[in-house]
This record gives structure tokens, sequence and C-alpha cells, in this order.
């Protein structure tokens, strides 16, 4: 009979539906069930929302601890009020891993009222937003005090932020090892720097953009662009890369010869869609 | 080799002691890929015999085979990889003996290696023939079972399979 906590290691294996059937094993399974630290929930309406709302406080009042917390909320005006209670039921619990997504039909972003209140939880390794809208904080109400010291993976899928905001959520988060970001509004520029640790970087632009990644530790970079503008990609200083994939990129005549001779340690370059007057062998 | 490598480094060596009684020497820079034997060691209580009461000889001669193919210098890729695939292949019953001692021995790729074994065996399967392949006996009245199942109807759907295997 396998003990409570490897039924959890089994059964975060399944996705709900399958781990759901699995409580009728017996008690013990069910109590498994119960108990499971990983809670992935999508809130499309009101029966949702409480039965979300009765899960949650279960966790809390039994103080059970949340290790991943996957949270997608179908654009629903009831639920709006609740989402602060539960992202800090999770907090309270322990969590390491949240997804946080929000989908209106209108299009309107969540505007995410305390983004650096999460970053300041201590159990937090990896924080992916989804449809955030990161503009409505005031980051004149004073510099962050908090560092996420914990933080090793970031990704902002959506989201709306300027380039202030980029920068000082880079500087709240220095240990990141893995930063994601697609399609984000609000961006004139995206420059990463001052991340010691950074290894991975994937990012996806929708407009014409000039990238600046200034990261010696980098090994893999992912850049996804528009076919019709001109790369404007700056890697010079990330003379470690091991790794990169450009797709959807205009690119100038020198760009490659320039890229190999800096990045000595290239082993794998991936193109994809790539457009260039002129383009000779390498 | 041994010769060579040690005038630089000297090896130290621990004997792992199965519940059944077996002993087995491993070098100790295998052994530590176990938590627990790591910490025996950093208390200094590995000086003698390591006692694994909750590991049976089967198991254990499994476990130092894993750890030893996923030692940080011996394999390549390519081997631990087919090696992975070999190992899950064990009956479902010396998957759970070595899930149960990778948990104790906190022998974290193991566990997770094993778990995922595990949840494959009985991935699409139904509740009957899962409860055959673990050799659990429901402890729920039909009623309380009954209650679950209409709570989740939706779990239950769908074309499920009856075999064991």
């Amino acid at each position: 009979m396998l003990p409570d906590c490897l039924i959890h290691t089994v059964l975060s294996h399944f996705g709900y539906k399958e781990a759901a059937r699995l409580t009728i094993l017996s008690k013990t399974w069910l109590q498994a069930w119960l108990t499971h630290p990983n809670l992935e929930f999508r809130v499309y309406g009101f029966k949702h929302i409480k039965k979300v709302d009765e899960i949650l406080e279960r966790y809390r009042d039994k103080k059970i601890p949340i290790e991943k917390f996957n949270l997608s909320i179908f654009g629903s005006g009831e639920v709006l009020p609740l989402i602060d209670k539960w992202l800090k039921i999770a907090f309270q619990n322990g969590v390491n891993h949240l997804e946080f997504g929000y989908v209106d039909f209108g299009r309107v972003l969540y505007p995410l009222p305390h983004v650096f209140t999460i970053l300041s939880a201590k159990s937090l390794r990896k924080l992916v937003l989804k449809d955030c809208d990161l503009m409505q904080l005031s980051l004149s109400s004073g510099p962050v005090s908090n560092y996420c010291d914990s933080l090793r993976e970031l990704s902002l899928l959506g989201v709306r932020l300027d380039d202030n905001m980029l920068q000082t959520l880079v500087t709240t988060c220095p240990m990141i090892v893995s930063f994601t970001i697609k399609h984000c509004i609000g961006l004139k520029k995206i420059k990463l720097r001052n991340l010691q640790k950074i290894k991975m970087v994937s990012i996806h632009i929708d407009k014409k953009q000039p990238v600046e990644i200034q990261a010696p530790t980098l090994e893999h970079l992912v850049f996804c662009g528009l076919a019709e503008k001109t790369l404007m990609l700056d890697i010079g200083a990330c003379q470690n890369l091991k790794s990169l994939k450009l797709s959807s990129v205009r690119i100038s005549d020198g760009f490659l010869a320039h890229l190999t001779s800096r990045c000595q340690f290239l082993e794998s370059l991936m193109l994809d869609n790539i457009v260039s007057i002129g383009l000779r062998k390498v | 080799m041994a010769e060579a490598s040690s005038s630089i480094t000297e090896k130290f060596f621990l004997t792992l002691k199965s519940s059944d009684g077996d002993e087995f020497v491993l070098e100790e820079s295998i052994a530590i890929q176990s938590i627990t034997i790591k910490n025996m060691v950093e208390d200094g209580c590995s000086s003698s015999v390591i006692p694994l009461s909750k590991v049976d000889t089967e198991t254990l001669i499994k476990v130092i085979e894993y750890m030893k193919m996923h030692s940080s210098t011996s394999s390549n890729e390519e081997e631990i990889e087919n090696f992975d695939k070999k190992f899950v292949s064990n009956s479902i019953n010396t998957i759970l003996n070595i899930l149960e001692a990778a948990n104790f021995l906190d022998i974290n790729n193991l566990l997770e290696l094993c778990a995922e074994a595990v949840a494959n065996r009985i991935k699409n399967k139904t509740p009957e023939a899962v409860r055959k392949i673990f050799n659990i006996t429901s402890d729920f009245t039909p009623e309380e079972e009954a209650e679950i199942r209409n709570e989740t109807p939706w779990a239950f759907e769908g074309n499920l399979d009856h075999s064991l295997d």
C-alpha cells in the first residue's frame, strides 16, 4: 500500500479527470486526492466559483500545503473580488509554482494590483502571468523593498507593461534562470541585463521592438519576430550562448557571421522563416 | 584508472545493508545521490555499515544499478535514456518497491521516474483494473462508492481499459 505522499507523486502525473477517477479506489486514495498539493482551476461561471471557493477554504482551514496553483479565469464579474482571496490562500499555504491567467471576452486585461506582493513570497520559484495588466500599479509609490530571491522562472504572456515596469521586475527578481516574454503590449524596447543566473530566454514580439540582452551566462535563446521587419537583436554580450532559435525575422547580411564569431560555444542554430537579402553561406 | 585517480582523490566506499541482511559495497560518490545517505555521511554516521531496514535485497540491487548508471562520470545521455526505458519495464510490483525505496532514500530522479511509470501503467484503466494492479481492496460501502460516482460523473466517462497489463 502506497503512503499518501507517494500517491500524491503518482497523481501528479495525471490530469484532473483521471486523478478524480482514482478517488474511488479506496479511502486512502480519496484522502490523498483531497490533500493534493497541485491545484488547477479553470473558472467559467458562478457554479465553478462556489466550488473553487469551497475547495480553497478547505485548504486554508486545514492548512493543507499547496505547491502548484494554476488559476485561469474566464471573464466573469462575480469572480473578481475572490481572485485576491484565492491567491492569498495559495501564498499562505506555501505555493512555489503559480500560474495565473485571465481571459475576458471583451479583451480586457486583468489589472493585477499586487505583483510585487506576489514576488515577495518567499516560497515562489515559478511564476506565469497571462493577460494581466501591470500598468495599474504605481511605481512612483516608492521603491520596491522586497527582492524575490527565490524566483527562478518568470513568464509574461500577453501582459501589458512598459519599459520601466520590465526593468523593475527584472531588478526585483535577480536570481531568475529562465525568462519568457510573449506577445506583451506596451513595451518600446526589451532590455535584459543584470540577471546573473539567467540561462534561458524566450522572446516573441508582435511589433518592431529592439531587443537587447546583456547576459554572459545565457545559454539558450529563442526569438520569434516579424518577417517583414528587420531584426534588432543585440546579443553581443552573450558569449556563452549554446543554442539559438530564430524564427520569422529579417536579418541583415553580416548577422550570422557576426554571431558565430562572437558566440564561440554555439552548438545549435535553428533558423525558421528567415528573410535576408543576399544571405551567404556561413 | 583507479591508480591514476587515487593519487589525486582518495575513493571512499560505503557498505549498505538491505533488510534481508545482504551487504553491498558502493563508492561514496555514487551512493550520495541518495540525500538520505548523503546526510548520514555528513553527520559522520557512515563509518560502519549503513542499515537500510526498509529496502529489501532485490530492490536495493535495482536502486544501486540505477545510481551507478546515473552517477555523473560513467554514462552518456543516450545510455542513460536507454537504461531508464528498460528500467521502467520491470514488473509493477518491483516498480512500486523501488518507488518506496526512492522515497525513503530521497533520490528525486528515481522517484519521478518510477511515479511516471506507475502512472503510465494505470492510465485510462477502469477503477476495478487499477485496484487489481495495486492489490487494493475497496473500503467504501456501495453507497459511498455510488456517491463518489455521482459527484464526479464526468470522471468515469469514456472508453476505459479493463486489461491488467
